[in-house]
């Protein structure tokens, strides 16, 4: 994200927090969609993922009067986001949400090894490749996940990610480097 | 340069190379030493076809009532906290049984509409409500007194709505199994 549009993100939340409520109305446009999607992808659930946004949005308002401008705010949301779906997660272990997808998982086709087209582009568009996409980021450890999420959609510096995810820089080239050899093992079948 | 291709490093190297989002010097060096080198080229075309797959996956859109979802959880989060407070101001006297409150908010309110000052009274009530309630609304606009009392009787439903829910999960909660 340009410097400029950084700073224009916290001058609402500081706004917010002067009591200008209705720039609220404005991160929330700004932010809602990146948001929404990083839950969805994941969670994996749509609803699940809309629920937990609201929860996101709802701290941040909640947490106005506090606020300090001492990081980038996407920085402070994707960390509002990733602990709530870090903790979605955990309790959705045990969860119906979940054992429903590990039969999704069990009773799926076998992955298609012969296909050897190189332009995965042009079949994005079967389910069947996109439920392997998705199962192939369900298949990565949370941390993982949410990394290489943050890497790939949300255009994160290895310094943003590891102040979202709370570690070192060095802890997140490690969380990617599985990740991405993990996706390149389970999707390097499609090319 | 060495082959990035054996380092934990180097192949992170690679994978921002093949992000697109190597800096310019860096993706030179790069795009130099891949060119000679099998094993760089393959990780970085692998690299390439995942985040081509990646790129396939797109987020649904929210929904439509996405906005209108959170602002009710806004109204609903105030409305408690107001709740909250009164049911601070009623927790001391014993003799009060929580089902009281709405009669007891009813009584102040009658005494305060016969004492000849409803609008100022109800407004001063009303103030209690957080101004924060919905980011985005327009300003509170003065009501005239009528549609102040009927808005104050609304919040007395709710109030009396939220007492009979805590007192149906009270019972749910003490019920033997
Ligand atoms: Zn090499």
């Amino acid at each position: 994200m340009a410097a400029h549009a950084l700073d224009y993100d916290v001058q609402l939340m500081l706004r917010v927090k002067a009591g200008d409520t209705s720039c609220f109305g404005v991160l929330l446009e700004r932010h809602r969609h990146p948001v929404i999607h990083f839950l969805y992808r994941m969670v994996q659930n749509h609803a699940v993922a809309e629920e937990l946004a609201q929860d996101v949005f709802l701290r941040v308002f909640r947490s106005r009067a506090s606020y300090e401008a001492t990081a980038k705010f996407t920085t402070w949301l994707f960390r509002i986001a990733t602990h709530l779906a870090l903790n979605w997660l955990r309790d959705a272990k045990k969860d119906r949400v979940q054992d429903s997808l590990d039969a999704e998982s069990s009773d799926a086709p076998a992955l298609q090894l012969a296909d050897r087209n190189p332009n995965v582009e042009q079949h994005m568009v079967s389910g069947t490749r996109l439920e392997e996409i998705r199962r192939a980021i369900a298949s990565l450890p949370e941390k993982q996940r949410a990394a290489v999420l943050m890497h790939k959609y949300e255009e994160m510096e290895y310094s943003q990610i590891a102040k979202v995810l709370c570690c070192s820089e060095s802890a997140v080239k490690s969380l990617l480097f599985r990740a991405y050899e993990t996706l390149r093992a389970r999707l390097a079948h499609m090319a | 340069m060495n082959c990035p291709s054996k380092t934990r490093n180097g192949r992170l190297r690679l994978i921002e190379f093949a992000t697109g989002r190597a800096r310019a010097m860096e993706r030179m060096e790069l795009q130099f030493h891949a060119d000679s080198c099998p094993a760089c080229r393959s990780l970085i075309d692998e690299q390439r076809q995942v985040f081509a797959a990646l790129d396939g996956w797109d987020a649904v859109a929210p929904s439509r009532d996405f906005n209108r979802k959170l602002y009710a959880r806004f109204e609903l989060e105030a409305n408690r906290s107001w709740f909250r407070r009164f049911q601070q101001v009623f927790e001391h006297p014993a003799w009060i049984g929580r089902s009281s409150y709405p009669l007891a908010i009813a009584a102040v309110l009658v005494v305060g509409f016969f004492a000849g000052d409803a609008s100022r009274f109800i407004t001063r009530w009303r103030g209690i409500v957080p101004a924060t309630t919905a980011p985005a609304a327009a300003p509170a606009t003065v009501q005239d007194p009528t549609a102040q009392l009927i808005q104050a009787l609304d919040d007395l439903q709710l109030l009396d709505q939220i007492d009979s829910v805590k007192h149906r999960v009270h019972r749910s909660r003490t019920r033997p199994l």
